[in-house]
């Protein structure tokens, strides 16, 4: 049973010559209510860079990020991913999308509570019909990978924050995703356990070629990203190269 | 297909994984559920009930006047009373030996023997039976079977005699007859109608409520699902998952419900109706329906509930003002139920039908339906335009401001309850007046009449005689009775006795032998032709059973009398005196005796029925002074209390419903709570808080549910063309115990709240 249309396959990204633009968002606007969140913005990622998404809370940066990840459908512009519009996707489409190509890592309350931290980690590969057994298998690895494995069969309920938000990282780049968007995926951590958390991101994310947009306040988590964006009154400026 | 299952299984996963917290929500779910289904299972029992008692009682009803070359068993049905009981049976006797046998026993009893239903053996075998063990000197040989009985506590008997008649009257060639259908009195069958639709659409609706317990959390979990990328309507089958397992469990713990309840039915009697075990077996439709009705209710319910979240993955919603709710489309049921019983007004008020079950069935639901369709709208509109107060209202009401949905929703089973139970009382209330503002004719309890079948002089002599050295009897008279026929449908009676006797039936100016009588009461006037004097009329050679015509007789003059009271029924006829008798045709058969007693006397009625038991089938005892206008007007009340009972078992329910709901609020709640109780807002204000906001719903809900409910009542007793009486008291009770309901759900979460709000409710994982 496939519940869209998106397939997987060679895309511009993987083809030879200049790195092409993997996902990009032209003059977003997007308001709830009388409240406009995004007023003009847009954002271009290409494959294997981080981009920090920066701004004061309430600036509209994390719509911005729902809005690419096609979470929520801006109300005026597009946002494209590797050439096809995610507005023109039904809603089976974009669900495919986000199993497959995307993977997410936010403040808190993405893992699944009932499910065991390996079930959760699992849990994107079983949505896409891989057995259960290699499915969990991969699952270890990426917790091994984030070193995390002690907690594979403990509940998100009974891990501390930092150890989370490792489980979250190994679920979202369990199915290899092209993407990877992190709303303030340190929000909730100390600092120790916040830089730790964002090496293992970025590191894993570079080995595996995935783009990371990370949105964030802290100049700290966005020194990880290779370029910077300011969003401000929903409208988006990019910072100079970050050295 | 196998993604279905693979999605369900996951949905189960989903249901069972989260420890102690998932285990107990499922608890909750499954009583929830199982509660609604074991009542749906009794309810679904009611037609095997009625249909196997038809059958029995169509297997034991004896067949007569059938030709047959084999034995036969002679028999007359006896009746009598003990204590307000009726217990029946007959006297038999066997014309060989292969006479037939009345079911459920193993023999013919002979002379002197008798066979009871195991009821009447522990009635005569308890102290209380002691007085009627006297009637039954005959050798108890054995219990009837259940097999012979219509239910485990009927009083029933078949005891040999020698003296039955051998007549082809008498004669019953075997037992087994037609299955009779029994028609319902058409007030009857509405009343069971808005009984059933009033009382079970609320299990209904806790159903529905259970299957959206922690609704909020499921929501999180299934808005992360979407978010790792489930679709849609993979997130709908993992949620129907979720939902079937936790009716499943619903369904089992029903069903082991209902069959513990079983076990205790034949100790159950209601009104004088029981049922035995075996009877209340669900029909198999309507099992197989609930079976079906209550996962798809719990899949519809639950799919329904989370459509927003569907849409929105992790639940991302950021609304400046919450949609205001439509009303045209939530007056729809309510427009619909009012019109659909508007056409069946007066439909039900006669002996016949003419209006349509189904279609009154349909009004109710969809009258009854309009009450959670309107109650979110009701709430919203009501709490919008409330503003200052005290800071616990203030908080409860901002709260209801922001979300009134759950609220009322809750509140929704709690108004069904209420408008169903005050339509149903306010019926039973107009029966009951119509009961009292015309009661029957009064009945003189100082009288008792015994009529002897098949009595010679000496027998009736012989009787009196008995009857009247019987504690608490003051006098004996003797009247033998006749029949006649003075034109075509025109019957009359004649009473034959002494002027003594005859007074006790007229006012007599004066009275000799050979002086006659014409007794007119007030109901004689209006149906009775008046007889005169010369009249040539037909006797009928036998009063009593088969009434064959005979010879001519000439009317008498006589005098037309009144009966001693009007208000009392005294039957209107001829009084002769015995000289005159004798001129007649024919012999009387029957004899009455009139026996005046001395009310204060204990159980003289028992004790007069014990007097004449002796000669057994011939005598039959009447004595009104037990039975009653007031005797109806308690049984109307013994049902309008059980129907409130009914009701208030099932606000019970609601009302955990409402506790469920409650704390799963708090539960949900319990950081921004934390954060309040940090910041130094008394525990006190979030308590009354708390109060206010089960209150107010509630409130509004009781103004829905009077309404609806009163509207319902006046509709339906148009239906049945009765007057239109609204019960106060028990729409006081009703909405009295609901308001009581919500006290006490409020304090029974505020240990939730304390826990809610201490330290631990401030961590945000």
């Amino acid at each position: 049973m496939n519940d869209g249309g998106f397939t997987r396959g060679p895309g511009p990204v993987d083809g030879p010559g200049p790195v092409k633009v993997l996902l990009e968002a032209v003059d977003l606007h997007k308001a709830f209510g009388p409240t406009p969140a995004l007023d003009g913005a847009g954002l271009s990622v290409r494959a294997g860079e981080v981009v920090a998404v920066m701004g004061p809370s309430g600036s509209g940066k994390s719509t911005l990020l729902h809005c690419m990840a096609g979470i929520l459908t801006p109300d005026k512009g597009t946002v494209r991913y590797r050439d096809v519009e995610l507005s023109a996707m039904g809603d089976g489409q974009r669900s495919e999308l986000r199993r497959t190509e995307f993977g997410f890592v936010f403040q808190f309350g993405q893992l699944v509570p009932e499910l065991s931290c390996l079930e959760n980690v699992a849990l994107p590969l079983r949505l896409g019909s891989v057995k259960r057994k290699e499915a969990e298998s991969r699952a270890r690895e990426w917790l091994e990978r984030l070193e995390v494995s002690d907690v594979a069969d403990k509940r998100p309920g009974e891990t501390s924050g930092g150890q989370g938000q490792r489980v979250a990282v190994a679920r979202a780049l369990v199915t290899g995703p092209r993407v990877v968007f992190a709303d303030e995926p340190t929000g909730a951590l100390d600092s120790l356990n916040g830089e730790r958390v964002m090496q293992l991101l970025v590191t894993a994310a570079k080995e595996t070629n995935a783009a990371v947009v990370l949105v964030t306040h802290e100049p700290r988590v966005a020194a990880y990203s290779d370029r910077e964006v300011v969003v401000r009154d929903g409208r988006s400026r990019e910072m100079e190269p970050v050295t | 297909m196998k993604q279905w299952f693979t999605d369900l299984a996951l949905g189960v996963r989903l249901a069972l994984g989260g420890g102690r917290t998932s285990w107990v929500r499922l608890a909750l779910t499954g009583a929830g559920i199982g509660i609604g289904v074991a009542v749906l299972l009794a309810s679904a029992s009611v037609t095997t009930v009625l249909s196997e008692r038809d059958e029995r009682q169509a297997a034991n009803a004896p067949v007569t006047g059938e030709q047959t070359s084999g034995d036969v068993l002679y028999s007359t049905f006896w009746f009598t009373e003990y204590r307000g009981e009726s217990i029946t049976g007959r006297f038999v006797k066997g014309s060989g030996p292969d006479a037939p046998v009345p079911p459920g026993m193993s023999k013919v009893p002979g002379d002197g023997e008798v066979f009871v239903s195991p009821a009447l053996a522990k009635l005569l075998e308890s102290p209380e039976g002691e007085l009627l063990r006297e009637r039954f000197p005959q050798q108890l040989i054995g219990t009837i079977d259940d097999v012979g009985l219509n239910t485990p506590h009927d009083l029933l008997f078949y005891a040999g005699d020698a003296t039955v008649p051998e007549d082809d009257g008498t004669a019953i060639s075997r037992f087994g007859g037609q299955l009779t259908e029994r028609a319902l009195d058409p007030v009857l069958s509405l009343l069971v109608m808005v009984g059933v639709v009033a009382l079970l659409f609320p299990v209904l609706v806790f159903v529905g409520i259970s299957t959206r317990l922690a609704g909020a959390e499921r929501d999180r979990r299934l808005a992360a699902l979407r978010l790792v990328g489930a679709g849609s309507q993979r997130v709908r089958r993992i949620a129907a998952g979720e939902a079937l397992l936790g009716a499943f469990v619903g369904l089992a713990v029903g069903t082991v419900l209902f069959f513990i309840g079983r076990q205790f039915v034949d100790d159950i009697q209601v009104l004088g109706l029981s049922a035995f075990v075996s009877d209340l077996t669900p029909s198999l439709p309507f099992a197989v329906m609930i079976a079906v009705l209550v996962p798809v209710m719990a899949v519809v319910t639950s799919v329904i509930a989370m459509r927003r979240t569907v849409i929105e993955p992790l639940g991302v919603v950021r609304r400046a003002k919450p949609v205001r709710r439509v009303l045209w489309w939530r007056l729809v049921p309510l427009v619909v139920g009012v019109g659909v019983l508007i056409t069946q007004a007066g439909a039900f008020g006669g002996s016949q039908s003419r209006g349509s079950a189904p279609i009154v069935i349909g009004g109710i639901v969809m009258l009854l339906l309009a009450i959670p369709v309107l109650l979110p709208w009701v709430v919203e509109r009501a709490v919008g335009r409330v503003r200052g107060g005290a800071p616990s209202w203030q908080l409860a009401i901002r709260r209801l401001q922001l979300e009134s949905g759950t609220a009322a929703r809750v509140v929704g089973g709690v108004a069904v309850v209420l408008a169903g139970g005050i339509a149903l009382q306010s019926v039973m209330a107009s029966a009951q007046s119509e009961v009292m503002d015309s009661p029957g004719p009064e009945v003189d309890r100082g009288r008792i009449t015994i009529n002897l079948r098949e009595s010679t002089p000496e027998l009736v002599e012989q009787t009196a005689g008995l009857v009247a050295r019987t504690a608490g009897v003051a006098e004996v008279h003797t009247l033998r009775n006749l029949g006649f026929k003075a034109g075509e449908d025109d019957y009359h009676s004649a009473f034959v006795g002494n002027c003594e006797a005859l007074r006790t039936q007229a006012v007599l100016p004066s009275c000799q032998d050979g002086d006659s009588f014409y007794v007119e009461t007030a109901f004689s006037r209006g149906h009775r032709s008046l007889l005169k004097a010369g009249q040539r009329v037909t006797m009928f050679e036998d009063s009593t059973g088969d009434q064959r015509e005979g010879p001519q007789w000439t009317v008498p003059e006589f005098t037309v009398v009144k009966p001693p009271s009007e208000s009392i029924n005294f039957q209107s006829g001829l009084l002769l005196t015995p000289s005159v008798a004798r001129a007649m045709p024919v012999e009387p058969e029957s004899s009455n005796l009139l026996v005046l007693i001395d009310q204060d006397e204990r159980d003289v009625a028992e004790h007069v029925r014990n007097a004449v038991a002796p000669i057994t089938w011939r005598s039959y005892v009447s004595y009104f002074g037990e039975a009653d206008v007031s005797q109806r007007v308690e049984q109307f009340q013994s049902i309008r209390q059980g129907l409130l009972a009914g009701s208030l078992i099932t606000l019970l329910l609601a009302g955990a419903s409402l506790l469920v709901l409650a704390l799963e609020q708090v539960r949900e709640r319990r950081r921004p709570l934390a954060v309040l109780a940090a910041s130094g807002v008394p525990r006190g204000a979030l308590g009354r808080s708390l109060l206010w906001q089960n209150a107010v719903p509630l409130l509004l809900a009781l103004v829905v549910a009077v309404g609806v409910g009163g509207a319902l009542a006046v509709l339906l007793l148009r239906i049945m063309s009765q007057p239109i009486v609204l019960d106060w008291p028990g729409i006081a009770v009703l909405s009295g115990a609901a308001a009581f309901m919500v006290v006490v759900v409020t304090v029974l979460s505020l240990p939730s709240l304390r826990r809610a709000t201490g330290a631990l409710g401030l961590r945000s994982e």
